[in-house]
């Protein structure tokens, strides 16, 4: 990318070329810094949003809730000069990814959950767009907590007609999947996603992120005792492989993570380690994701149910793991206690300011395993 | 109860398959061109070898006076196929016919392609006989769902004529350039021969033999070729072969750099016929410095035709292909390593790129491999090999440690250049090497601590220090260090920079937001940078020994400033305004 102002262009020229994450998102926030020396009003929203960009798609969301205040103030200070606002459509789409993700930071209670909303649609009716995809998220958000508010903003959302501020088809189709799957009802979810699954139906995040919940859904159902038939485990198995791939290679979704070590710990055991191995300080690099987290930690908590009745397990972990010891050698106890903990306040968290137990739940579900529950 | 049947609005239809479902109504052709090819098959399948004997399958276009015929000489239809399979939309001949014998054999399935023509023509005229009947016959087809179907009352060979005269704006679709072109496009590989006669000239379209699956196949053949169809002089080609989705092709490496994010057009054909342009989920996404041409016998078309479904023979076709390139890599290193040399001047980021996906690649390249470090470029090899401890550090730390790394001829890799740290990742697994990333311990054991005595010295003027730089919210702290003329080192990790970010939010949000990023800002713990003066350097000695507090305080604050600007770290609190103001105040008392 270029920029025709030298100082910019010295930063961010060979940014098209550096890994995505923090090296894009450093270079990002001196363009910022540098726009907002000079205040270069054009440049000050649209490094933002090229910040918020980088930081949702490769996971780095706090990034984004944390620019995007500004991004919104500048925004509304340019339309009160100049009854102009720049980058609204872009801006606004990154309104609508915020409160997208909003449902995964605990940080994030109701009733701020309900400003951003209402904020949201005023904004957005205001620039001629619908709601639509805010309705869908907010169905979302209230699933597990207000089932009927949840319903009533799904309802809305199917009432509204798309628009171009809405996600494209297969977004919408994976979000209908999972508040569909969320409120119990398996085959008209099944039926929403099958496009998804055959393949005719994609994006840059789906089906992988599709596939990633189905199998946290299979996960959930055979740790509750269920039968999981041998077609379907089939199908996970492909799934599973393909998501790996992405998140190994590709350095995507990796938010989703915790979820494919959870289906590796119940449905596939041999090959949790590998996977692990490949994500030796996941949870220092998502200390601010607490729903990365979480499912991290449930999944670490199963393998090491797995482990068996063991003090100490050997494994070789690489030097960025929080519990690295040169000789290999790990205390069980303490491993599985540091993951409990972790899962236990995140899912309070959500509790507490959500009114979300779902996280809760599942917490439970995995604590009462006793053994490992492919033996 | 009663039951009914729902009607079909033809026209509606052809609305959304043009609009919807065909890219372009040139697809006329492709669609047409199937139908043909499928036809000779099923009558290869349904003929004795006596039958066969002296045949052979072919395609004829005939452009006259703006109307178009194409022939066949196929299986042809009977008049109660007729009825079935060209006036019921999705019905299809290959209908009965299960997935392997579709897979392997033909190449239409949905029974909706002779519908394309009607975007280009108001009526389509099919005279057909079929090998089981003496009778041909005549059916003419119109977008408002209506058909005539009469006995053709003229001799008729076995097989198909499809007679189209173009609509008023659809003229160009049927101009012998455009049809050729077409031709072409769709059929350039076609097992068949495809003949054009127009203008009073006939010649056939397409190859006899796939260029890259001729015996003893010369390479400069295959470039030619490649520059036939993507006017690119390629650096080399890659015969590529898949069982899984019964591939063959050519894979041509570009001669010139381009961006790992590219997605690569590839020409993939089904069954000899051309489906996509774009084609770029046949090849792994490593592939980016390749475009390819792949006929595939196997693979499962959408309806459209014009890409296929992401399944499991998608996938593991996707897997040999790309084995096939990497194949060929190793073994032009092995075999021909100045072809090699001049391959990595131009992909290195290819092969940085393949080196992380895969593991076979990685043993192999590695050691060719370049690293930006203090100590120059240094390959992989040497990184893997060297007694030094292997510390890295992204782009904006690398910019500011790197002076103290060198000065300390000590090794420092920069992690800015695209996929360094994947790269150091594998190579830490596979040679079991610990590499860290640069920290505030790895920085603190380049500061070396100064003795208690000298510590001593200090105290005044590490208070006078905090005092001036208190506004500043940074940590101060005095050290030993090399360079020795580098007065003070300022170092932030990435907890301070968040915190710094979280604040700043903070600060600026109104009250939408406010809530929310308290409750970030409640997690995240306070973490300020410091700021290390070097008891090395010869004017922080004497500021130590100096007993004038306002002229330490300038001096301190002037150097704090100063490693700011030269870090290149942001100014936030008019430091700029002060720098100018305490200058001009030493200035004014040295005169």
């Amino acid at each position: 990318m270029s920029d025709t102002h030298p100082d910019y262009n010295g930063i961010v020229k060979n940014v098209d070329i550096m890994p995505h994450g923090k090296a894009r998102i450093d270079a990002y926030q001196k363009c910022i810094e540098l726009a907002d020396k000079h205040k270069d009003r054009d440049r000050q929203i649209k490094y933002r949003l090229l910040l918020m960009d980088e930081s949702c798609h490769h996971d780095d969301t706090l990034q984004a809730y944390l620019v995007f205040p500004v991004l919104l103030k500048i925004s509304d200070e340019a339309f009160a000069e100049t009854g102009d606002r720049p980058y609204l459509y872009k801006t606004l789409w990154q309104y609508k990814w915020l409160i997208e993700d909003a449902r995964f930071f605990y940080q994030i209670d109701q009733e701020q959950f309900e400003k951003l909303v209402q904020d949201a649609i005023v904004r957005f009716q205001n620039a001629g767009y619908n709601a639509r995809s805010i309705y869908m998220q907010a169905a979302q958000f209230y699933v597990y907590s207000n089932p009927a508010k949840a319903e009533e903003y799904y309802r809305q959302y199917l009432a509204t007609p798309r628009d171009d501020m809405s996600d494209c088809s297969a977004c919408e189709s994976n979000s209908e999947f999972l508040y569909l799957l969320s409120k119990g009802r398996y085959l008209i979810a099944m039926h929403k996603a099958q496009a998804i699954f055959e393949g005719r139906r994609r994006c840059a995040e789906v089906p992988f992120i599709t596939y990633t919940h189905y199998m946290l859904f299979m996960a959930r159902r055979k740790l509750s005792g269920e039968q999981v038939s041998e077609d379907v485990m089939a199908m996970m198995k492909d799934y599973a492989s393909k998501c790996r791939r992405i998140m190994v290679s590709e350095n995507k979704i990796l938010e989703e993570v915790g979820k494919l070590l959870m289906y590796y710990a119940v449905f596939d055991p041999s090959k949790s380690l590998g996977f692990i191995q490949r994500f030796p300080d996941f949870t220092e690099a998502h200390r601010y994701n607490p729903f990365a987290v979480f499912y991290f930690a449930l999944g670490m908590m199963l393998f090491i149910k797995g482990i068996g009745d063991k003090e100490t397990y050997k494994m070789k972990m690489d030097p960025r793991f929080r519990f690295y010891n040169p000789d290999n050698t790990y205390n069980v106890a303490e491993m599985y206690e540091f993951y409990r903990a972790q899962a236990e306040k995140t899912a309070n968290g959500f509790i507490e300011s959500q009114k979300n137990d779902s996280f809760r739940k599942l917490y439970d579900l995995v604590i009462s395993q006793e053994v490992p529950v492919t033996q | 109860m009663s039951d009914y049947r729902f009607k079909v609005n033809l026209s509606g239809m052809i609305e959304i398959l043009s609009d919807h479902l065909y890219s372009s109504p040139d697809v006329y052709i492709r669609e047409l061109l199937q139908n043909a090819v499928d036809a000779v098959v099923a009558r290869k399948k349904n003929s004795s070898a006596a039958e066969l004997q002296g045949y052979e399958g072919s395609i004829d276009v005939y452009l006259e006076d703006n109307t178009l015929r194409f022939i066949d000489n196929g299986i042809g239809l009977t008049d109660e196929e007729i009825h079935k399979f060209l006036s019921i939309i999705g019905e299809s001949s290959k209908k009965q016919l299960n997935e392997a014998a579709l897979r392997s054999d033909y190449i239409g399935k949905f029974g909706i392609g002779l519908l394309s023509c009607f975007m280009v023509s108001n009526e389509i005229v099919v005279k057909t006989r079929s090998i089981r009947s003496e009778d041909a016959f005549i059916w003419i087809g119109k977008p408002d769902g209506t058909y005539t179907l009469d006995k053709y009352g003229e001799p008729h060979d076995p097989g198909t004529e499809i007679i189209l005269t173009p609509k008023e704006d659809c003229l160009p679709y049927f101009e012998p350039d455009r049809v050729r072109e077409l031709l072409l496009h769709y059929g350039q590989i076609l097992p068949y021969p495809i003949n054009l006669h127009a203008e009073g000239e006939s010649d056939r379209i397409n190859f006899q033999v796939l260029p890259w699956e001729k015996e003893n196949v010369d390479k400069s053949e295959l470039l030619e070729y490649g520059y036939d169809m993507f006017r690119t002089k390629f650096f080399d080609a890659v015969i590529l072969k898949s069982e899984s989705g019964d591939a063959t092709g050519v894979a041509f490496i570009l001669p010139y750099q381009v961006h790992s994010s590219a997605k690569q057009k590839h020409l993939v054909y089904l069954k000899n016929m051309l489906v996509t342009e774009k084609g770029d989920e046949i090849l792994p996404d490593w592939a980016f410095f390749t475009r390819c041409i792949i006929n595939s016998q196997n693979l499962r078309p959408t309806a459209s035709r014009e890409g296929f479904y992401n399944d499991e023979v998608l996938e593991k076709t996707r897997i040999e292909l790309g084995r096939c390139i990497t194949d060929h890599l190793v073994q032009m290193a092995r075999d021909n390593h100045q072809l090699f040399e001049s391959f990595m001047r131009i992909h290195e980021l290819a092969i940085r790129s393949i080196a992380c996906a895969n593991d076979e690649m990685f043993d192999t390249f590695i050691d060719e491999l370049y690293f930006h470090t203090t100590k120059g470029y240094l390959t992989g090899r040497e990184l893997r090999t060297t007694n030094e401890d292997l510390v890295y550090a992204d782009i904006s730390e690398f910019k500011h440690l790197s002076q103290i790394f060198m000065a300390q001829n000590k090794l420092l890799i920069d992690a800015g250049y695209v996929y360094t740290i994947e790269l150091l990742d594998k190579l830490s697994v596979k040679y079991d090497l610990a590499i860290t990333r640069v920290s505030v311990d790895i920085i603190d054991d380049m500061l070396v601590d100064i003795s208690p005595r000298d510590a001593e010295t200090c105290v005044d003027f590490l208070t006078i220090a905090e005092e001036s730089l208190k506004g500043y919210k940074v940590n101060v702290d005095i050290k030993k260090f090399v360079p020795s003329d580098m007065a003070a080192f300022y170092y932030i990790d990435d907890d301070v920079m968040l915190y710094q970010q979280v604040q700043n939010a903070l600060n600026q949000s109104e009250d939408v937001f406010s809530g929310m990023l308290a409750e970030f800002a409640s997690a995240v713990e306070e973490a300020y940078p410091t700021v290390f003066f070097n008891f090395n350097n010869p004017v922080i000695r004497n500021l130590i020994n100096c007993k004038d507090r306002k002229l330490i305080s300038d001096i301190v604050t002037v150097q704090y400033i100063q490693t700011l600007l030269i870090g290149d770290f942001p100014l936030r609190n008019n430091e700029l305004g002060t720098l100018n103001f305490k200058l001009l105040d030493l200035f004014d008392r040295c005169i």
